[in-house]
């Protein structure tokens, strides 16, 4: 129950997010996926069950809020919550450098898929490149300042160890 | 591959696997949902969302607003304060959120008046002997003016626009000098009950000396 009002509250805390403050920096060049990071989070704090459920919940959020292209960002974010929370349980997540890498690829792969679909022509290409690349460049080291901070201001580790048992093979 | 995994991941490759399914499905299909439809369900979703976004946003624009505001009156050195009712005086000196305002009833800020309809000039200025008040001075005794008629800035202040109300002449009577008349105006602007003022812009002589 409380694993389910958490995952309201962080759907509607990105979607508040993405439609209020990030879309304003969006204008003006600065693009935060805050979806992707939303995801990543969820999945590392909750393993790949609950990744999933998330990272389709929010997805198809974002797709009603479009309005067209139903299951674009749905798809891909669930499947990003199941890769990710499939590798939470052997990664060190409380490290800065695997939030980083984390948030990078989730940024790189979900922009990717997202804005394909806008895109008709070969000639937009290039400007499709540049924005996925600099979203994962923005979004990458801000998410990982953001938990870093989040780190700091609790005194505790966010999401623990990997639960792997030690010395056991992978 | 859901054999060879243990029961909670075999769950969630199942999980993944519905997902992964009705993602694609609405994908193929979503566009064969009526647009309406589509568009009611994300309205009555968002409406919330909307509602503090509206909220959010009409907050950061009176703020922004005040700020402009705030700015503009900082810029206004020499401009015109008004009420609806008359002239309460001009911005003397301005700071980074206020301004100070030189009253008409400062006795160093005389101003250049005419009295309305029949045009004779005089200068109004405050003084306080033998009571304070406003007079108008410098009005020659072979001008006709009466109790009741307004007093308006004239076209020869260089400070204040023209014909803008000033005050009402109460009572009429002759300078010591025994040269022109005494004219006390009563302010039209309530100074005492002041709430919310005006600024309107100087003269250009005066904006172009800023």
């Amino acid at each position: 129950m409380k694993t389910a009002f958490g995952l309201l509250a962080m759907l509607m805390v990105a979607l508040l997010l993405r439609s209020t403050a990030l879309s304003v920096l969006a204008a003006r060049g600065i693009v935060l996926d805050v979806l992707a990071f939303a995801v990543v989070i969820w999945a590392l704090a909750r393993g790949e069950a609950w990744g999933t459920t998330f990272g389709f919940a929010l997805g198809l959020m974002a797709d009603l809020d479009a309005a067209h292209w139903l299951g674009r960002h749905a798809l891909v974010l669930a499947l990003l919550g199941y890769a990710v929370g499939r590798l939470s349980h052997t990664l060190v997540r409380d490290s800065f450098r695997t939030q980083l890498a984390l948030l990078f690829f989730a940024t790189l792969i979900h922009e990717t898929w997202a804005l394909s679909f806008d895109v008709g022509s070969v000639g937009s290409w290039p400007w499709l490149l540049g924005r996925v690349a600099l979203a994962a460049l923005t979004t990458a080291p801000a998410g990982a300042i953001v938990l870093l901070i989040a780190h700091w201001g609790s005194g505790q580790s966010l999401f623990g160890h990997a639960d792997l048992p030690s010395g056991s093979a992978l | 591959m859901g054999g060879f995994l243990p029961p909670a991941e075999r769950r969630s490759s199942a999980l993944v696997g519905v997902y992964a399914a009705l993602s694609l499905l609405l994908l193929i299909t979503g566009d064969r949902v009526p647009q309406t439809t589509l568009r009611g369900i994300g309205a009555w979703i968002f409406s919330p969302f909307d509602r503090v976004v509206l909220v959010v946003d009409r907050a950061s624009a009176a703020w922004r607003e005040n700020q402009r505001l705030h700015q503009r009156v900082a810029e206004l050195e020499f401009d015109v304060v008004v009420t609806h009712e008359g002239l309460v005086g001009r911005i003397g000196e301005s700071y980074t959120m206020l301004s100070r305002v030189i009253l008409l009833t400062d006795a160093n800020a005389p101003i250049a008046c005419e009295v309305e309809s029949v045009g004779v000039m005089g200068i109004l200025h405050y003084v306080t002997t033998p009571y304070p008040r406003l007079v108008l001075a410098g009005v020659p005794l072979a001008d006709t003016v009466h109790i009741g008629q307004r007093v308006l800035t004239s076209g020869l202040s260089r400070r204040y626009p023209r014909s803008l109300p000033v005050g009402q002449i109460v009572r009429l009577g002759v300078d010591p000098s025994g040269l022109s008349q005494d004219i006390e105006v009563s302010p039209a602007a309530r100074l005492s009950h002041l709430r919310h003022a005006f600024v309107i812009p100087a003269p250009d002589s005066l904006r172009e000396r800023r």
